[in-house]
């Protein structure tokens, strides 16, 4: 042993100092398991606030409705979809509509597909294979041209020489109000203009053949303008055609009544006159 | 975070030289106090385990000087360290003579003089701990064990 050794020897920690020093870790231990558990809890807290709020927002947001397709033979069926083109609510406007409507399952399916799956029920086809059957579309949305776009590369709608047009937001509501479908409620709207004494109640169970030819009796409702885009402004209609059989011009119409039927639009009246 | 046992243990096995460090800097008993509770604190709250007795030793000692000097550089500290201290700590002269004359040399002299002397480290090994460079710590050591040749005479190793 050197004498630095034997000097420091001596220097000891004090019992004293050591109980002291353990006492003050078995404090800070316990503290900093506490603040640890703590956080442990606020942490698992917060995460389950951040999934709740988000799981709410984007439940919000799935189910609130942005678009609109109103799809009207004699059943008028509408659909809601929300922002990612999905069928979230899907109503009957007229009794053969609600019958339809409460016998498919459409939510969640993506719209092009409940077109086709609400073309294909039983009722629907009897509807559509009556002689001169109308299916009007009538597309409510913000990006109304690729839903418009959509509709028309939808099977059903080739099949049955569809037609689409398309309204403003306000219009559908005031169409709901009326209990009408959008479809309907433009038809609604153009007989009114015309003079036609009309219920929406006796609007919702003809047929749009059946109003159809109604407009067209009418001496009014051959004057170009249609009733609907001069008297309602948000309504941004036009008619898009996706189908041959409708334009009588183009020489092989099957029948007038097919051919002016919806000449209701900016566009086909204008191209008709 | 290492348990509360592994902290009351290392108190146990390193409290001495803790104690023995402080001594080499600090003058009043609360300082002591202070800085062996914030070395043995920091062992508790070390997550890393050690890869040895030998590691585990010198971290400590790093920590321990490193808590002193931190201690010191405080505003209203003085660096001197009580000479008082060594007629408490030793009862033999010869050996107060001793802790006297190391307790007087600069800081940097005491560290490599006791971790040499007293721990038996090597000055490779000082270099290491203290994050100086090997000849750094031999010039220390020199300086040092001519300063304590000149207080105790030639044979005071």
């Amino acid at each position: 042993m050197n004498r630095i050794q034997k000097a420091f020897s001596p220097v000891q920690a004090e019992t004293e100092l050591k109980e002291k020093t353990v006492e003050f870790l078995h404090i800070q231990a316990a503290r900093k398991s506490g603040a640890a558990k703590r956080f442990r809890v606020y942490a698992a807290a917060c995460a389950a606030l951040v999934v709740l709020v988000a799981g709410i927002i984007f439940y919000g947001v799935y189910t609130t409705p942005v678009s609109y397709i109103s799809i009207d033979v004699n059943p008028s069926v509408e659909l809601e979809l929300n922002l990612f083109d999905r069928v979230i609510a899907w109503n009957g406007y007229n009794d053969d509509g609600e019958a339809i409507a409460q016998g498919l399952d459409l939510y969640n399916m993506p719209y092009t597909q409940a077109v086709d799956t609400l073309l294909q029920d039983s009722q629907m086809e009897q509807c559509l294979a009556k002689e001169g059957a109308q299916l009007v579309f009538t597309v409510s949305s913000d990006k109304e041209e690729e839903l418009t776009a959509g509709i028309e590369s939808c099977q059903g709608y080739i099949l049955h020489h569809g037609t689409c047009t398309s309204a403003g937001t306000e219009e559908v509501h005031e169409a709901h109000e009326l209990g009408l479908s959008m479809g309907r409620y433009r038809v609604y709207l153009e007989l009114q203009q015309a003079g036609v004494e009309i219920t929406p109640e006796e609007c919702q169970n003809l047929t749009m053949r059946e109003l159809m030819d109604l407009l067209e009796e009418t001496p009014s409702s051959s004057n170009g303008e249609s009733a609907a885009s001069s008297s309602d402004s948000t309504a941004s209609s036009s008619t898009m055609s996706g189908s041959s059989h409708h334009g009588e011009e183009n020489g092989h119409g099957n029948g007038t009544g097919n051919g002016d039927g919806y000449q209701w639009g900016k566009h086909s009246s204008s191209g008709h006159e | 975070m290492k348990t509360e046992e592994e902290a009351t243990r290392a108190v146990e096995i390193y409290g001495d030289m803790v104690r023995r460090l402080c001594v080499l800097h600090l003058k009043n008993r609360q300082d002591t106090e202070d800085v062996f509770q914030t070395v043995f604190l920091k062992y508790l709250l070390h997550d890393a385990p050690f890869a040895s007795k030998e590691h585990e030793k010198a971290w400590l000692v790093r920590v321990t000087v490193n808590a002193c000097r931190d201690v010191l550089r405080s505003f209203f500290r003085k660096s001197s360290v009580s000479l008082e201290l060594a007629e408490e700590l030793s009862a033999e002269e010869e050996d107060r003579e001793v802790l006297r004359a190391v307790l007087e040399l600069p800081p940097k002299y005491k560290d490599a003089v006791y971790l040499h002397y007293y721990e038996g480290y090597s000055a490779a090994e000082i270099g290491k701990i203290l994050q100086k460079k090997e000849n750094t710590v031999y010039t220390w050591l020199a300086r040092g064990r001519e300063i304590l040749r000149q207080r105790l005479g030639g044979d005071w190793e």
